[in-house]
């Protein structure tokens, strides 16, 4: 489902996590994967500890950690969990379809 | 033994008081502080409105600001629900001027298109709440519909996790924690959380004889005393209310008597009842139990106190016009607010809602005098165990406050079952009233028997209770071997009374003429002998007077025969018998 995403649109996404806790550190690096495989040219990315700023987090209702928002392109989507389902993720960011014929470098 | 040692070992535990009356009393204080009390119970059990109730009762009552952490309903929901209780959500959760609100509001609840993608924890709520309550001082906090986060986390090992964390975090902020749990019956996954809670109130809920009845139940309560028995509640127009909480209220007596409002009842009974007592008043419909209520009420109003009049049957207005029938004429009091008649309508609410709400009415009124009319009425929805313990706990309740109360019950059978019927609790009532017909020449006649009244010498005769345009009023009794007549019989025996009266004067009345005959009778022959005494009297007299008239002849001759034959004269021997000497010859 869902068309090819525009590479020249921004894509702007936002992490929370809690700390340094091992659901943190996969999030983290399972984004990072992503961002590597199949947004070349690159992706806003921001991550945000819970525990420091509390307050964007009651901002943003976020309730389980890590929380992935993504904010840009449109519609926002939230996708919650530490990112180890790449099926799901990436159906959740719009971006099916790229991983059958991935551009490896 | 083991309990006492722990206490002593432990520092006191300091208790967050939820400010429900009879939720504090049964806890011993409240909810503990820095630990964890679990509300478990099905859906609609009232889990959330007891929690909801101690924050905002905290927020408003003990300066103790609070935040509810909602995994079931959003914001908006429970502002909704919470105003229908008078709890005004907006007011508490906004800022007064520099001071931090009083109450807080977190959503758990995930967003509704959120996908899941991989292993997560609750680090970010948790992370939220702690800084809210650090932010607004918060001394309660409420986690509302745990259950909804377990079938969410979907994971035995996450959901023990993240239920500790939970408990480590209320422990932390040392604040009384509360966590609601829907469970049916606190099976697992919630098992965990019973292990966890240092204090577990089980709300219960369910139908007895088609009415509601709502239970509430400490469990558990480390390092503290608490009574362990079910109580019931209700969910009130305010919020929960303890009907019960099995202290037994200290009450007044008072050796006060207060008009039955009917004065030869009040004689009947000594007086009257006694104030703080309680009367019952049974009997078959049509018995005139309203009319017996209606006289009590009016007497209370007219000596200007406070009267407060429940009909789970009758419209006020029905009862203003049916009393007015026989001259009890109320309007008046209900006009300068004297007396309220308020009418409950016992189909449509449990017995303890019920409770609940004539509870309110008394505290709101303040009455001195209480009717119940009928009390009968309730068993039409709840089960008469039900309705025999309101009733009780609201005797007892009106007793505690020195409410003379007066309740009408209706009875049916007969009058030899009537004292093994369970709901006229003899037990309960001071004094027992008990309005019957008694049939027979075509005619039913009411009739008034005190079947008991406590430290009272009263009558135990029957009398017969009349009604009319000039009021009520008890006739005297008429008994013919050992039976009261009423009605035309006992019309027709005072009549027939009346005449053996007139035939007793009558007769009364021949006698007298009979004697005052004979007096006359005798008067007259006294007087005759009187008659005859005198003129044998007379006889008598005359008699004498032709004695002396032969003595002194007699003697002259002798005188006369002695000069002749040369004697002495013979004047001095007359003159000696002191008589005059007659001088004819």
């Amino acid at each position: 489902m869902g068309k090819r995403p525009d590479r020249r649109e921004s894509f702007v996404v936002r992490l929370y996590v809690a700390d340094r806790e091992a659901t943190a550190v996969r999030a983290i690096a399972n984004l990072e994967a992503l961002c590597r495989e199949f947004l070349p040219s690159g992706c806003e990315l921001e991550i945000i500890d819970i525990l420091r700023e509390p307050q964007r987090g009651l901002d943003d209702s976020i309730m389980v950690t890590p929380t992935l928002i993504k904010l840009a392109p449109p519609p926002v989507r939230r996708i919650f969990g530490d990112l180890s389902n790449r099926g799901r993720l990436l159906d959740a960011l719009g971006l099916t379809g790229l991983e059958l014929s991935p551009p490896r470098p | 033994m083991a309990r006492r040692n722990q206490k002593e070992r432990e520092p006191r535990l300091s208790k967050a008081q939820t400010g429900i009356d009879g939720v504090d009393e049964i806890t011993g204080g409240g909810l503990p502080r820095g630990r964890t009390t679990l509300l478990a119970g099905p859906a609609g059990s009232g889990k959330t409105v007891l929690a909801l109730q101690t924050l905002v009762n905290g927020a408003r009552r003990f300066d103790e600001p609070g935040i509810f952490v909602a995994f079931e309903e959003g914001f908006q929901q429970v502002v909704a629900n919470a105003a229908s209780f008078g709890w005004e959500i907006p007011s508490l959760v906004q800022k007064r001027g520099r001071r931090s609100p009083r109450l807080a509001f977190v959503d758990g609840r995930l967003s509704p298109g959120a996908v899941q993608a991989g292993t997560f924890d609750l680090s970010g709520l948790l992370a939220a709440v702690e800084f809210r309550a650090k932010e607004i001082g918060a001394k309660r906090i409420v986690f509302d519909g745990i259950d909804v986060l377990l079938v969410m986390l979907n994971d035995p090992r996450v959901e023990r996790g993240e239920m500790c964390r939970i408990h480590d975090l209320l422990e932390r902020a040392g604040v009384a924690g509360v966590v609601t749990m829907s469970t049916a019956g606190l099976e697992p996954p919630g098992s965990f959380m019973l292990s966890l809670s240092d204090c577990i109130i089980q709300l219960t809920h369910r139908l007895a004889e088609r009415a509601s009845i709502r239970g509430f139940r400490v469990v558990k309560y480390r390092g503290s005393a608490f009574i362990a028995n079910e109580f019931p509640f209700a969910i009130a127009s305010q919020g929960i209310e303890v009907a019960d909480f099995g202290t037994r209220p200290k009450y007044r007596v008072f050796t006060e008597r207060v008009s039955s409002g009917i004065p030869r009842l009040d004689h009947m009974l000594a007086g009257g009842y006694f104030r703080g007592s309680t009367v019952l008043v049974t009997g078959m419909p049509g018995t005139a139990k309203t009319t017996l209520a209606g006289a009590f009420v009016a007497a209370a109003c007219a000596r200007g106190e406070r009267a407060l009049y429940i009909s789970l049957d009758e419209q006020p207005a029905e009862i203003l016009r049916n009393l007015a029938s026989v001259s009890i004429r109320l309007e008046r009091y209900v006009r300068s607010r004297l007396l309220e008649i308020y009418a409950d309508h016992p189909q449509e609410t449990s017995p303890e809602e019920q409770f609940v709400r004539m509870r309110q009415r008394i505290r709101a009124h303040r009455p001195s005098t209480l009717v119940i009319d009928p009390i009968s009425a309730a068993i039409r929805m709840g089960g008469q165990s039900t309705v025999l313990g309101v009733a009780e706990r609201l005797l007892a309740m009106a007793k505690s406050e020195g409410i003379t109360t007066l309740w009408t019950s209706l009875y049916q059978g007969s009058e030899e079952a009537m004292e093994a019927t369970p709901l006229h609790v003899s037990t309960v009532a001071d004094t027992w009233i008990h309005l019957s017909y008694r049939a027979g020449r075509g005619e039913r006649n009411r009739s008034l028997t005190v079947i008991k009244s406590r430290g009272t010498g009263h009558s135990h005769q029957v009398r017969e209770l009349i009604l009319d345009d000039r009021g009520v009023d008890l006739a005297d009794v008429y008994t013919v071997g050992g039976e009261a007549l009423m009605g035309t019989a006992r019309w027709e025996g005072e009549r027939a009374e009346a005449a053996t009266q007139r035939d007793v004067e009558a007769e009364e009345a021949r006698k007298r003429r009979e004697l005052e005959i004979l007096a006359a009778e005798i008067r007259a022959q006294t007087e005759g002998l009187e008659r005859r005494r005198e003129s044998l009297a007379a006889e008598m007299r005359l008699l004498d007077q032709s004695i002396t008239l032969r003595e002194r002849n007699e003697s002259r001759r002798q005188q006369e025969v002695r000069a002749r034959r040369g004697g002495e004269p013979a004047s001095r021997a007359g003159r000696r018998k002191g008589r005059s000497a007659p001088t004819e010859d």
